[in-house]
């Protein structure tokens, strides 16, 4: 009789003591900043062009440099590049530096009112080809590897096809976004016109990045509870938190969009579908992704809410040898995450084994 | 990884059900209608209570926000153009020309 009671008891102290400990931690989470550091693995800043940068990173000790052009890891314009390289053991940047990559980030940095008249010019037709030249020229390789997340894939896209003589060997597409009717309900409002890019833009021409934030909620109304959850079970485990602080710090540091960018993508984009038709006018010219030429991966999340799988599906790139792979992951969990480390990466980096 | 406790799963299950309901009653055209005239409603009041607190602030003889904003703007394409003259002496000089054009 004694026994159970024993036991119960037992079994209650240690999850009373562990709400303690769970709520202690949560306090001093609360009082102090706790967040890891930003990009934990060395690099150094190689190029630059008014808030863009270019970074290599430093190859470990020990990791013999693979005989591969170099990796340019291309970010979207939504949010920051810290996803890349959250952490040091949930990097996929150290990952591919680990198998011997030369990597390089383009970060095309924080924009201001300075920025709000880029257009998609701008970052395809002036500083990715720029980029790359700065890659070349700081690897002495003669190709790259285009590495393209998110909105990043498309504007990697756009610059390949409308540079042909870019020496790219291949590119690997995540998460692209196509199809813009599948990408949410801001995207529905803006193709019905119920909604115009003025009423999203703010005093200095960009899109705030609040409002971003709220399209963002409104692909998910519910979806802030498994956040909280998530919170409440790493307040448990002190690397678990650090792991959970450095997503959510990424996941919610949006940045603002560059406003005629962003008047440009809704047209071309939501209005005329042009990257479904695969033939997007660009300046004075119409860049036509069928002179794509170059192996591509493009890799999609089945539990990917953000940029849904069905939103992918009509990337056509008829020049070029595509693969796809859709992994059972959602949009961030392609590149970050347990899981992401022991079956995407090592998916794109046998993809890209064969293809360097 | 252990399973998440019983009231975990119970969150989870509501929110999975609560989820596309919500998501379904978004992409309802009279709430899509209602929330892109929230939108536009809150773009339209602060420009039309712009002005009124402009003039109080002008009335103490100081700078109102949008005065600020607006020389900010100004700032920013002066900036701008600054920024393109930089841009092409210094592509002129190091004679870089569009790259794989």
């Amino acid at each position: 009789m004694i026994g159970p009671v024993l036991r119960a008891t037992q079994v209650t102290s240690h999850r009373v003591l562990r709400t303690a400990e769970r709520l202690s931690r949560g306090a001093r989470r609360a009082a102090f900043d706790l967040a890891p550091p930003e990009s934990p693995t060395p690099r150094l800043q190689v190029w630059s062009r008014d808030k863009v940068r270019l970074f290599r990173y430093v190859t470990p000790e020990g990791v013999t440099r693979r005989d591969a052009p170099p990796l340019l890891i291309v970010m979207s314009l939504v949010t920051t590049s810290l996803v890349f390289d959250l952490q040091e053991h949930n990097s996929v940047v150290r990952r591919f530096l680990d198998e011997g990559y030369d990597v390089h980030l383009l970060d095309w940095g924080v924009p201001d009112a300075v920025d709000s008249a880029n257009t998609l010019q701008t970052y395809c037709d002036e500083y990715l080809p720029r980029a790359v030249q700065a890659t070349l020229r700081e690897s002495g390789a003669e190709e790259v590897v285009l590495f393209g997340y998110c909105l990043g894939a498309v504007l990697a896209m756009l610059s390949l096809a409308g540079h042909e003589r870019m020496p790219v060997r291949a590119m690997i597409l995540l998460a692209t976004p196509v199809d813009m009717s599948e990408l949410g309900p801001l995207t529905s409002m803006l193709r019905d016109r119920r909604l115009t890019v003025d009423d999203l833009l703010d005093w200095s021409g960009n899109v705030p990045p609040e409002r971003i934030k709220e399209s963002f909620h409104l692909v998910e109304p519910a979806g802030e509870i498994t956040t909280y959850l998530s919170l409440w079970n790493s307040l448990g485990d002190p690397e678990r938190l650090q792991a959970h602080d450095a997503l959510v710090r990424w996941s919610s540091g949006h940045i603002p969009f560059p406003g005629e960018a962003f008047r440009q993508m809704t047209e071309l984009f939501i209005h005329q579908d042009s990257l479904v038709t695969g033939k997007v006018p660009l300046g004075r010219r119409i860049v036509d992704l069928a002179d794509i030429t170059v192996p591509v991966l493009s890799v999609t999340g089945a539990k990917d809410k953000l940029v849904p799988a069905a939103s992918s599906a009509p990337l056509a790139l008829p020049g070029a040898d595509l693969e796809r792979l859709e992994l059972n992951a959602g949009h961030a969990g392609l590149i970050v995450g347990r899981k992401a480390h022991k079956e995407m990466i090592p998916a794109m980096l046998e993809w890209l084994r064969v293809r360097t | 990884m252990s399973a998440p406790p019983p009231w975990q799963r119970a969150v989870l299950a509501v929110q999975g059900r609560a989820n596309p309901l919500l998501r379904r009653a978004v992409d309802h055209p009279d709430v899509a209608a209602g929330i892109a005239l929230g939108q536009s409603l809150r773009h339209d009041v602060l420009r039309a209570a712009e002005a009124p607190s402009r003039r109080l602030w002008h009335l103490l003889n100081l700078p109102a926000g949008s005065d600020i904003n607006r020389l900010l703007v100004q700032i920013a394409a002066l900036e701008r153009e600054v920024r393109e003259l930089r841009k092409r002496v210094e592509d002129t000089h190091d004679e870089i020309q569009e790259p794989y054009t």
